[in-house]
């Protein structure tokens, strides 16, 4: 409800006067001396209940009739008369936030919850007078401002409102808000303040969303506009939805056995479901479910690899439902040549000794999760290593090797700076100040290889070893890391390290880990087109107890990880929907050409890619003080920025290498957002509570809206009817009023007392 | 000054206007009486009974010597008045008696003398011994029955001292009066009621019991009968027994006309049951009312 003259709401404090006037004005009664007071005393205890019930009900007549009185002077414009109202007569600005998550794509009827919003919105649209301002933003897991600036003109927002779709996104309400919000802070002109505005909000209400959005802060208190949430949805809508399906391998080869690992809801939990497994397009395989209660079971499918190539996958839940978009999930993976890792160590010098590579290779070789890692390492002994073995292997590991010649070094250089990993263990082995010429300055062109000076070998005693510390959480190399291997990391004790002294001057290099102490631990750095990891310690037991039984399993997610990094792989066959993406192209073509083909679409389009020329990264790599002259090396790899992906499903980029005959190609696999899938709806009180301070009221049609704004409101003025109540309550305190107070006592003379006097004779 | 009709000082607020009692109460008898000419009740006062055979020593004056001059023989005129009804004229003089509404002409003991005293008069006017007992809380007057005219100087003597004061005790003086009259008779009570009803009615059967005919004249103020009040009020017992009480008039008028009526309904019930006749008069009623029940009642035996 809206008042058209708001501030004759303040005629409402008159309302108090007859509670004044009641407590304030009680008549003095007249003294007399009475014969008959036990009659009085007897009737009087028979009428004082109900008069003092008469008098509160005349009392609370006269306020409502003083406050009615107030309401109608206030011409207040009444919600339920909305459909009656004219089209064209809404005034003021209004922002239009369309929910675009997953879950408005949910169709229980004809039409989608996204349709109905779309709808809504164009009613909308349709009441708003040719003065009233609008701005549109579509929210899901960012706001896009698709109109971010009020205008006049409807039309455009309309057509924006019919082009807008659904996503395979979460809904971030906080974002949206803030956004709508924005254009209202962006768009407050000087003398407009007062003037009428809202947010209306056209959503699904989904508990998830709002659930995330109750647990943080939902935007300033001061200057928040009026909301208006269009709730569009139907109910709790029952879904099936495979959310989760991952294959652990890092890299696959070609007739290896694959896993995948997947997450399944089932309709119901107590029907069988079936879901069925698609390579290429083809079947082959598919199991039932049983769900025996749970809301989503785990199942994993073995199958294998296939011929040497990309593959895509995708496991669908053969269940009909409301929402389609999360019935299946899509995969890629690249059964080439997985990528070849080389561990240089030290071996074992005599009977019942181990190399100083082996705990690193055991690692690798460890079953992950009930899959083989997939990388394919090479050991070879640091005496018998040669300067061209190199390019044959993605990822390079110095698993403290002792002393390296210098064509080896330089060949590892080269390496790196064409786009190579180089992952370096200082054990005991290591001689630092052998080492730091070597490897930090007489062999960089720039501030050099190490990410860090390297300072002397440390040991500490059995009762001073040093704990790991994690300075990077987000880092790539920890990213995977479960709490729980995270608390394992933070247990492992460090016996013996090597100081190293980040370069401070160096943006390229920084601390991955550091021990209790705050010594670096783990250094990273860029270099070339390449990167390189430094570990402080040795990968053996005599350096830290991270190889040992109990914490082996951090040693084991570190170095996957790392290898990962630095092979420039993993990640990049998934992507997040609605996220750009930087895709590593290895052998970029000459013209810089990638066509990237969406899922579903006929015909490939065509992007670019960023080509990196070794030595032109100045700002990564700023000339050393005597660096030499970069080495001339052809780009091996170049970087694809990929606009946001919009479609879910198997994107596929592919080009020609240069003095390639046939194409590369990478495959990216897109899935919606797996907590969408959970169409469970909150209940309004509880939404309106989450999104607090905002003033927020919901309604399922926009035209039963209560309030947009103060003067715009949508609905109809009923002065005749507000004054005739008025009147009618007068009349009854009038009524009420002579009945107990003016009543004469001729009224009941024919019948009272005096009439059986007057029988008498 | 003009002259007043006899009828007009049946009328409270003339009557008040006379100052001497023995003279209010005369007016009230004579303006009643000469309101009867036109009523069926004539002769009242030399109301025949029969004729007998007149036998020596016989007053000759009451020969009739119409029936002598067509029979020649001599009858005696017998009368009614010779039947010797002893009146008892019980005046309720309580503290509640004294209470004169807003506007009221009369106090209702103001009334209940003048009605008393008149009655006094047609009983001693027809030879009737009349006594009076005043009683309050105890008895505090008590005349034996005479017919003398002295007598009634001295009835309305008492009448015109009597005083409204103190609570009232009327069963318990009802009881003990009905032990004290010695004969049969009549019993004239003149009094609010405003006491405990069910030992009131009780005090009624004993006079009963003792062979009185009773006549009640229940006596109210005209304010108590219409609760003229119409602002916030706050009533006080006249006897100082009943707690205060702040009440709005309009609010509680008709609750409290119900308890009245129905006051006056039980008493009549009662007094119908027990043979007795129940008058309820107000300060307003004309005299003629009154006296025309106890006319009735007179005529009854």
């Amino acid at each position: 409800m809206g008042f058209l003259a708001g501030t004759m709401l303040w005629g409402a404090l008159a309302a108090g006067i007859p509670v004044i006037l009641h407590l304030t004005g009680r008549a003095k009664p007249v003294l007399h001396r009475f014969a008959a007071l036990r009659f009085l005393h007897r009737s009087h205890k028979t009428t004082s209940r109900a008069l003092r019930i008469k008098h509160l009900l005349l009392l609370l007549l006269r306020i409502f009739a003083i406050a009615l009185l107030a309401v109608t002077l206030a011409r207040p414009v009444w919600p339920w008369s909305a459909p009656a109202a004219l089209p064209g007569q809404l005034h003021g600005d209004y922002v239009l936030v369309l929910d675009a998550s997953l879950s408005m794509a949910c169709r229980a009827g004809e039409t989608s919850r996204f349709e109905r919003a779309q709808a809504q919105a164009a009613a909308l649209l349709d009441l708003l007078a040719p003065d009233a301002r609008v701005a549109m933003a579509i929210a899901a897991e960012e706001a896009e401002s698709v109109q971010g600036r009020l205008t006049l003109d409807h039309g455009r927002v309309r057509e924006a409102v019919a082009r807008a779709a659904a996503g395979g996104q979460t809904l971030d309400l906080a974002k949206a808000l803030r956004a709508a919000q924005a254009i209202f802070q962006r768009e407050n002109r000087p003398g407009q303040e007062g003037a009428a505005r809202a947010v209306v909000f056209f959503t699904d209400l989904q508990a998830t969303a709002f659930a995330a959005a109750a647990r943080g802060p939902m935007g300033e208190e001061a200057h928040l506009p009026p909301m208006v949430i269009v709730d569009v949805g139907e109910g709790e809508e029952r879904n099936a939805a495979v959310l989760a399906a991952d294959l652990p391998q890092y890299a696959v080869a070609s007739g290896q056995t694959l896993t995948l690992n997947a997450t399944v809801k089932p309709l119901a939990t107590d029907r069988t479901c079936v879901v069925d497994l698609f390579v290429d397009d083809v079947r082959i395989a598919q199991k039932p479910l049983e769900p025996n209660g749970q809301a989503a079971v785990d199942v994993r499918f073995d199958f294998p690899a296939g011929l040497p190539g990309v593959h895509a996958g995708r496991l669908r839940v053969v269940q009909h439902d409301a929402l389609a978009a999360d019935q299946e999930r899509v995969f890629a993976y690249d059964a080439g040549r997985p990528p070849r890792t080389l561990i240089v160590e030290r071996p074992a010098e005599g009977e019942g000794q181990l190399g100083s590579g082996h705990f690193l290779r055991a690692a690798l070789a460890t079953p992950s999760a009930g899959a083989a890692s997939g990388l394919e390492a090479e050991v070879v002994a640091a005496k018998d290593v040669k300067p061209d073995q190199f390019k044959d292997h993605r990822v390079v590991i110095l698993a403290d090797p002792g002393e390296l010649n210098d064509a080896v070094w330089r060949a590892l250089q080269n390496f790196v700076q064409e786009g190579g990993g180089l992952f370096v263990w200082l054990g005991p082995n290591c001689n630092p100040e052998a080492l730091a010429p070597m490897a930090y300055s007489t062999y960089s062109r720039n501030l050099g290889l190490l990410p860090g000076h390297l300072g002397k070998q440390v040991t500490l005693a059995a009762d001073k070893q040093q704990m790991v510390r994690i300075a990077q959480p987000d880092h790539p190399v920890l990213a995977r890391f479960t709490p729980q291997v995270r608390s394992v990391l933070r247990a492992v004790k460090v016996r013996q390290y090597v100081s190293v002294e980040p370069e401070a001057a160096d943006p390229n290099a920084g601390v991955v880990l550091t021990l209790s102490g705050g010594a670096p631990l783990l250094l990273e750095k860029s270099y070339g087109a390449g990167r390189v990891l430094l570990c402080a310690t040795g990968p053996t037991a005599a350096s830290s107890s991270m190889v040992v039984q109990g914490e082996a399993e951090a040693l084991l997610t570190l170095v996957l990880d790392a290898c990962r990094l630095l092979s420039g792989g993993g990640d990049e066959t998934r992507a997040r929907l609605g996220r750009p993406l930087v895709l590593t192209v290895f052998d970029p073509p000459a013209d810089g050409v990638v066509r990237w083909t969406p899922p579903n679409a006929a015909r490939p389009g065509t992007i670019y890619v960023e080509l990196e020329t070794p030595g032109a990264e100045g700002v990564s790599n700023p000339p050393g003080k005597n660096a030499p002259a970069a080495p001339a090396a052809p780009a091996r790899r170049a970087k694809l920025l990929v606009p946001p992906l919009r479609e879910a499903g198997v994107h596929r980029f592919a080009w020609r290498p240069v003095g390639q005959s046939a194409d590369r190609v990478q495959l990216v696999a897109v899935n919606p957002v797996a907590s969408e899938s959970d169409l469970a709806r909150m209940a309004d009180a509880d939404a309106l509570e989450a999104l607090k301070p905002w003033e927020a009221s919901i309604v399922k049609e926009v035209a039963q809206a209560p309030r947009f704004a103060a003067k715009g409101a949508v609905g109809r003025e009923w002065p005749i009817p507000m004054l005739l109540a008025v009147l009618a309550l007068l009349a009854v305190e009038s009524f009420l009023s002579n009945r107990l107070y003016t009543a004469t006592p001729g009224d009941a003379e024919s019948e009272g007392a005096a009439g059986d006097l007057g029988g008498a004779a | 000054m003009a002259v007043l009709a006899p009828e007009a000082y049946l009328r409270p607020d003339v009557i008040r206007q006379v100052q001497r009692f023995d003279l209010k109460a005369r007016f009230v008898m004579e303006g009643f009486l000469a309101g009867l000419h036109t009523s069926p009740f004539k002769g009242f006062s030399v109301e025949f009974s029969e004729h007998r055979k007149y036998v020596p020593g016989d007053d000759i004056r009451a020969v009739d010597w119409k029936v002598w001059s067509r029979t020649n023989r001599y009858y005696i005129k017998q009368y009614e008045a010779e039947t010797n009804l002893t009146g008892h004229l019980l005046v309720d003089v309580s503290g509640s008696m004294g209470y004169r509404g807003p506007g009221g002409e009369l106090s209702k003991l103001e009334y209940a003398t003048y009605l008393a005293g008149a009655m006094a008069y047609l009983m001693v006017h027809q030879q009737d011994p009349v006594g009076l007992v005043t009683f309050g809380e105890e008895i505090h007057e008590y005349l034996k029955p005479k017919s003398r005219p002295s007598h009634l100087l001295s009835i309305l003597r008492r009448l015109n001292e009597a005083r409204p004061a103190g609570p009232t005790g009327l069963a318990a003086n009802l009881h003990r009066i009905a032990e004290m009259i010695p004969h049969r008779g009549l019993v004239v009570l003149f009094s609010d009621l405003l006491d405990d009803e069910a030992a009131v009615l009780d005090a009624f059967g004993h006079l009963r019991y003792r062979g009185h005919d009773v006549i009640v004249f229940q006596i109210f103020d005209a304010a108590e009968t219409n609760f003229p009040f119409d602002e916030l009020t706050r009533f006080e017992d006249v006897e100082g027994l009943e707690t205060a009480l702040t009440a709005e008039p309009n609010a509680v008028r008709e609750a409290y006309l119900k308890e009245v009526s129905a006051f006056l309904e039980r008493y009549r019930e009662e007094c119908l049951k027990r043979r007795i006749d129940f008058v309820p008069v107000d300060t307003a009623t004309t005299f003629d009312k009154a006296l025309l029940a106890y006319l009735q009642r007179r005529c009854g035996r």
